[in-house]
């Protein structure tokens, strides 16, 4: 900068403001503190009802505490404990199957419906509605009505019948083969919606002008869509798949509701297996075990998962 | 970096939320009672709040308002499903925010059990109460801690097969007193068109009832002191025969096509809905749910028979699964002369008889009037000759045992696992309880 320049800048800036050297700490620290003191009630409210009650939890996960006063410490037992119980490795089996299941399927197909109600279609506000509807309605609700639906001569098997596909009737929710598949299908059709609001929004976001160029450089649809739309989706991809994740790693309620686990350990859960020792058997302790590596797990696989789409994506 | 800190830290915490809620219900204030509970107060020393907490309004809507009324104590109520109401009382006293008089299991079934409830000091000792000497003996060992009383039996339920009359009387059939008798009527039925036996397993834990309700003869009443001897380590379930033919019985029934087709999908409530509308003919499931049933029939409650369930040759055989039903004062109860005094209240011979009534079960106390129900009608003559015995688990040390039953049970019906494999679930599971 030169020294005219230097000057005319100085001038325009109106009377300087006192030197820092003038007033050490003061007001300015003052000013930059007092925001941080609006926070602390709230910053207070949640150490109190989530960062104590983790931390907590996390020390019961290496006691025998059952409920009582006594909480003994007793290092890895739990998780020594945990390897040798077929039912929390068969629910480490499912919960991982799920969640890898859910984030495929559920994902693919929120993207292909917000694919296809991006377009023109005039019943394109109803069809969203409806396909974000059962989002609105609780878990337990999904559940019990499923259960119905899968009930042996109940509206699945009729409407199968009806369509002549009568052999491809099954035990829905009391086959081991089948039950845990079942339940993957009532989720997939209560959350579907949620990611394809999200893949909606992502694909509103991409600027239209975009499609146009690519079409002048002669690019079909398929190419359009593999050069311009799943780069720029790359932060919805990134969110659906993250959300999905975390809520299919931790299902509980349509589990408890459909099929409480079975038949025999089938449909068993992580956080079936965490409810029923801590609350149905009171052994908290090991319950908070199993809550403890069901924490760990979906942080670190969402921390994969998360680094691996966050590569993607492309800003618009 | 910074938003890929923060990011790690949002990832964290929102994981850290599934372990946390375990975490808030520690600290107990639980503490070592052994001083029997005072009498109960006049109503001249009564007043405040008594709080109440059971698995039902049916009972306590009766008395509440008289009892208010009579004595000026103001009584809240909460009302919850009967494991969800066990699991939030369990939190509820190691948190010490219990009510003063709340429902809890017999035995040591659950954690919020009465016999493991009193083992912490979590309940006052009822020893001395006016109504304590019209408890049936053979309740002792579901109530009692060094010979000291710690609960009160509201009422009494019963393992019952409850059928649709209408159906019966259509294919002609008569309640059965002997397994082959039994057997006769599953195949009339059958013939008939009908599905003998409604069966919904896709509720595990209605896995139970047929088991109990056989058990209690084969088990209980074959060789009483089975459990003594489980108990005390010198037999297990792999070595029971009456468990064994248990199971060979019950397992046989859905073989044999007597029972609902594919029982493990199906719920229990559409099983006694089929009950309700003639499709299926019986249900084996506790008396508390007849009322349920009831509701389910054109008839009412005048449509539904029950009789116990045989299970060998000899009618005379026959045990019922009987179990009572209680109440229990909190050792640390804020208002623990109410508590008694509601007790002591509800304890008349009539009340305890209204009630019962009103539950559609079976009253506990010895002292209270008969009922002429259909119901009572059948479970009296087991009563009055001490062919009844406890639900399974009220003898077992916790729920696993249960657990193991529903679960490894499930995989028999399934046909994946055996018999054996049932009952040797069984004891690892009793033997991991007994820790």
């Amino acid at each position: 900068m030169s020294t005219a320049l230097a000057e005319r800048v100085s001038a325009a800036s109106g009377p300087q403001a006192p030197s820092r050297a003038g007033r050490p700490g003061g007001a300015a620290r003052r000013r930059r503190l007092a925001p941080q003191w609006f926070l602390a009630p709230a910053l207070l409210f949640y150490a109190i009802v989530v960062l104590y009650p983790s931390v907590a939890g996390g020390y019961y996960a290496f006691t025998d505490w059952a409920g009582g006063a006594e909480a003994n410490f007793i290092g890895l037992d739990n998780f020594r404990e945990m390897l040798d119980d077929q039912a929390a490795v068969a629910s480490l089996r499912n919960t991982l199957l799920i969640a890898v299941s859910l984030t495929v399927v559920q994902s693919g197909l929120g993207l292909l419906l917000a694919l296809a109600l991006n377009s023109a279609i005039r019943a394109r506000n109803l069809l969203r509605t409806l396909f974000f509807a059962p989002m609105m309605m609780p878990p337990v609700i999904v559940g019990l009505l499923w259960q119905y639906i899968y009930t042996p001569g109940g509206p699945l098997d009729t409407a199968l019948g009806a369509l002549g596909l009568g052999g491809l009737i099954q035990s829905w929710l009391g086959s081991s083969d089948i039950a845990l598949w079942s339940i993957i299908a009532s989720v997939i059709w209560h959350h579907v919606g949620m990611s394809m609001v999200i893949f909606l929004a992502g694909l509103q976001g991409i600027p239209w002008e975009l499609y146009e160029a690519a079409a002048l450089d002669g690019a079909g649809k398929l190419r359009q869509f593999l050069s311009v739309t799943w780069p720029l989706l790359g932060q919805a991809i990134t969110i659906a798949t993250a959300l999905t994740m975390t809520s299919s790693l931790k299902l509980f309620d349509q589990v408890f509701v459909m099929t409480g686990g079975g038949p025999g350990v089938s449909t068993q859960t992580l956080s079936l297996i965490m409810y029923r020792e801590a609350f149905v058997y009171g052994e908290y302790g090991y319950g908070s075990a199993i809550a403890l590596v069901l924490t760990m797990i979906v942080a670190f696989i969402v921390f994969l998962q998360m680094s691996i789409t966050r590569r993607g994506e492309v800003d618009a | 970096m910074l938003a890929s800190s923060r990011r790690r830290v949002a990832v964290l915490t929102v994981a850290a939320l599934s372990t946390g809620f375990l975490a808030a219900c520690s600290d107990s204030n639980a503490q070592e009672t052994n001083e029997p509970a005072p009498a109960p107060a006049s109503s001249a020393e009564l007043g405040g709040t008594l709080t109440i907490a059971t698995s039902s309004d049916i009972g306590p809507k009766l008395f509440i308002d008289d009892f208010t009324a009579e004595t000026g104590v103001d009584v809240k109520g909460t009302y919850a499903e009967a494991g969800a109401l066990g699991e939030q009382i369990r939190i509820q006293v190691t948190s010490g925010t219990a009510p003063d008089l709340f429902r809890s299991a017999p035995g040591y079934a659950a954690p919020s059990s009465v016999l493991n409830l009193a083992e912490e000091g979590a309940l006052m000792d009822l020893s001395d109460q006016p109504w304590a000497e019209f408890v049936p003996e053979s309740f002792a060992p579901l109530q009692q801690l060094d010979d000291k009383t710690y609960a009160f039996p509201t009422y009494g339920q019963a393992m019952l097969a409850f059928y649709n009359k209408a159906v019966f009387e259509e294919v002609g059939v008569e309640p059965p007193t002997t397994w082959p008798e039994f057997i006769e009527v599953m195949d009339q039925l059958k013939a008939a068109g009908k599905t003998p036996i409604a069966l919904g397993l896709a509720d595990a834990y209605i896995m139970q009832f047929l088991p109990f309700a056989l058990s209690s003869t084969l088990v209980n009443g074959q060789t009483p002191d089975f459990y003594d001897r489980l108990n005390a380590g010198e037999t297990s379930f792999v070595e029971s025969e009456g468990w064994r033919k248990t199971l060979e019985l019950f397992l046989g029934l859905i073989e044999d096509g007597y029972t609902t087709p594919n029982p493990l999908g199906m719920p229990g409530d559409p099983a006694m809905q089929s009950v309700g509308s003639g499709e299926a003919a019986i249900v084996v499931m506790p008396s508390a749910a007849s009322p349920v049933l009831a509701g389910f029939m054109e008839g009412g409650a005048d449509q539904m028979g029950s009789f116990a369930i045989p299970a060998t040759d000899d009618a005379s055989e026959t045990f019922v699964a009987f179990t009572p039903d209680y109440l229990v004062v909190n050792a640390d109860a804020e208002n623990a002369d109410a508590a008694l005094a509601f007790l002591d209240y509800i304890s008349a011979p009539e009340r305890t008889a209204e009630w019962a009534a009103e539950m559609g079960a079976i009253p506990a106390l010895t002292n209270a009037e008969p009922i002429d129900n259909p119901l009572n009608q059948t479970v009296q003559p087991f009563l009055d000759e001490g062919r009844t015995a406890p639900f399974a688990n009220h003898a077992w040390p916790g729920g696993q045992v249960a657990a193991a039953l529903m679960e490894v049970g499930q995989q028999a019906v399934e046909g994946s696992k055996t018999i054996d494999d049932v009952l040797a679930a069984m004891d690892a599971a009793y033997q991991e309880a007994m820790k």
